[in-house]
């Protein structure tokens, strides 16, 4: 760690061996640097997009099997099924199904009407595919967090509400959600780290394209380092996200200990 | 006038069609998938798509023959699991004293690791790249079975220490009373005990080291290349081999399916101890 942030003060190049010391130079061009600072907008988007509907969908399932218990223990093996593949199988299947000669989805949407060019290759969809996959291959997770949080609530205060004559959405607003906002917390937090990370699902479905359209935080320093070998640089783009990461962490660290 | 009782049923209905459709869109893309590996070349192509078709087995033959797909398992097989063991063997004493003793700055330690975890990997990526191209280990088994600790390591401390905390120390008093040495106790009464939490952490772990994909694009070359850099690979510069991609497919996330499912419930009990217990 500490020979990578010397190296992120260099301008270290893999391919012709330059490596003067610059101080502090990759940091202040990081800043101001338009492709890191939009590679950092595509990935909130992204982030938002994704935590968003993972977990409110995953809630939504979360209550439903829940209240309904008969044939929980069937549909919860195959909903969790998502979760448990290759994220690189998961971008590469999906890429099948999105591709506009012969994919499924396209087929469907075409049958109902809808005709669009390619989803992955138009700058206007290709993020959104992108989003709605990783949501695909992660609200198993919210939804079984949330579910065994759910099942840890004690029955009373329900009973009490239905007696007072409270409605559903009442007894939702005032009693689930605030006995459930911790575990609700650490799903977002937990979504919000992984989705910070993502990177297999992006690459083998778009790569970043169209252009730079879906290029995430993880996939610009890749490109930087590994198809423009500047290291130096890489390792500052690396350190600026650690240090991003760290600072979520500690308030995650903060909502847990409250 | 719609009496309670209809409402109840129809809300009843209306909740399975929901679950019944997330079923559907869940198992859906697996299937497709599945389906694909079992298609002659014309039947992927066919628009609109074949829902009947004469299944072969071509796509899986020339991935195993045509390939070195079998080396890629072999090396998917030996970092995975060696990864999970030596994780274990380190991380199941640390998580122990962890839950067992106080010292000072402790706490502060153990949440550093959790840090760890947390981390993206494209961040550790560059320096441990750097670091292995110096010490002559890319592309070698080795180095995806180091570069994993990162990951490995935080899961096996957290989830274990949840399992440690959850069995009463006087259960080890008691052997030390009757002349048992800390290890002994250890070796004899809480590592059988908590049993089912290694389980639980070795699947874990094992699921991320075969999953895993940025450090062994980025570690390995030709020799050590494990399944799901090489699945990726079946992109090639000439266009999209989808048989062989869908078959290799398969082959990547049977065993992870296949291990799941007679492990589930533990699978499910370690997400939540080690999201929730910490």
């Amino acid at each position: 760690m500490i020979y990578s942030l010397y190296i992120s003060m260099t301008d270290y190049n893999i391919a012709t061996g330059v490596r003067n010391f610059i101080n502090f130079e990759n940091y202040r061009s990081a800043l101001f640097d338009v492709e890191h600072l939009r590679s950092i907008k595509t990935t909130f988007i992204f982030i938002i997009g994704t935590v968003a509907l993972s977990t409110s969908i995953g809630l939504g399932l979360a209550l439903i099997l829940n209240k309904y218990s008969k044939g929980r223990s069937i549909f919860v093996p195959f909903l969790l099924m998502p979760m448990m593949l290759t994220p690189v199988v998961v971008g590469l299947m999906w890429g099948m199904m999105y591709n506009t000669d012969f994919g499924v989805i396209a087929f469907l949407l075409r049958t109902i009407g809808i005709k669009r060019g390619s989803w992955t290759g138009d700058p206007s969809t290709a993020l959104l595919t992108v989003i709605l996959t990783d949501v695909w291959q992660w609200t198993p997770f919210a939804m079984i967090l949330l579910l065994s949080g759910l099942q840890a609530i004690p029955q009373e205060p329900f009973e009490a509400a239905q007696i007072d004559g409270a409605s559903k959405w009442h007894m939702f607003r005032y009693i689930t959600l605030p006995l459930l906002k911790p575990i609700l917390l650490i799903v977002i937090v937990f979504r919000i780290v992984d989705s910070i990370k993502v990177f297999d699902v992006v690459y083998t479905l778009t790569a970043g394209g169209p252009g730079t359209t879906t290029e995430v935080i993880s996939l610009f320093i890749y490109r930087t380092c590994f198809r423009f070998f500047r290291m130096g640089y890489a390792s500052a783009l690396s350190w600026i996200l650690l240090i991003i990461t760290v600072i979520l962490c500690e308030i995650y660290i903060k909502l847990i200990r409250e | 006038m719609i009496s309670p009782h209809m409402k109840r049923n129809i809300e009843a209905i209306s909740a399975y069609s929901i679950l019944l459709i997330a079923l559907f869109l869940a198992v859906f893309p697996t299937f497709w998938i599945l389906s694909t590996s079992l298609k002659t070349r014309e039947d992927i192509f066919a628009m609109p798509p074949r829902w009947i078709f004469t299944p072969v087995l071509e796509n899986f033959k020339n991935v195993l023959t045509g390939f070195p797909f079998l080396k890629f398992l072999k090396n998917s097989l030996i970092v995975s699991a060696a990864n999970t063991v030596l994780a274990l063997a380190i991380g199941c004493p640390a998580a122990y004293s962890f839950s067992r003793f106080k010292f000072r700055g402790s706490k502060d330690l153990a949440f550093w690791i959790l840090s760890l975890r947390m981390a993206p990997s494209i961040a550790f990526v560059l320096p441990i790249y750097i670091l292995f191209s110096k010490l002559g280990l890319l592309d070698t088994q080795l180095s995806l079975i180091l570069a994993y600790f990162t990951y490995t390591l935080p899961i096996v401390i957290w989830v274990m220490m949840g399992f440690f905390k959850g069995i009463p120390a006087e259960l080890e008093e008691a052997a030390l009373v009757d002349g048992s040495s800390r290890l002994g106790a250890f070796f004899r009464i809480t590592l059988p005990l908590s049993l089912s939490g290694i389980w639980t952490t070795a699947f874990l772990c094992f699921v991320f080291c075969w999953n895993e994909f940025l450090y062994a694009l980025i570690l390995t070359g030709v020799n050590a290349r494990t399944v799901a850099v090489a699945v990726s690979a079946f992109n090639t510069q000439r266009g999209i081999l989808w048989g062989e991609m869908g078959a290799a497919s398969v082959i990547a996330i049977v065993p992870v399916l296949a291990l799941s499912t007679f492990i589930h419930k533990h699978y499910i009990k370690g997400l939540a101890l080690g999201a929730i217990k910490r």
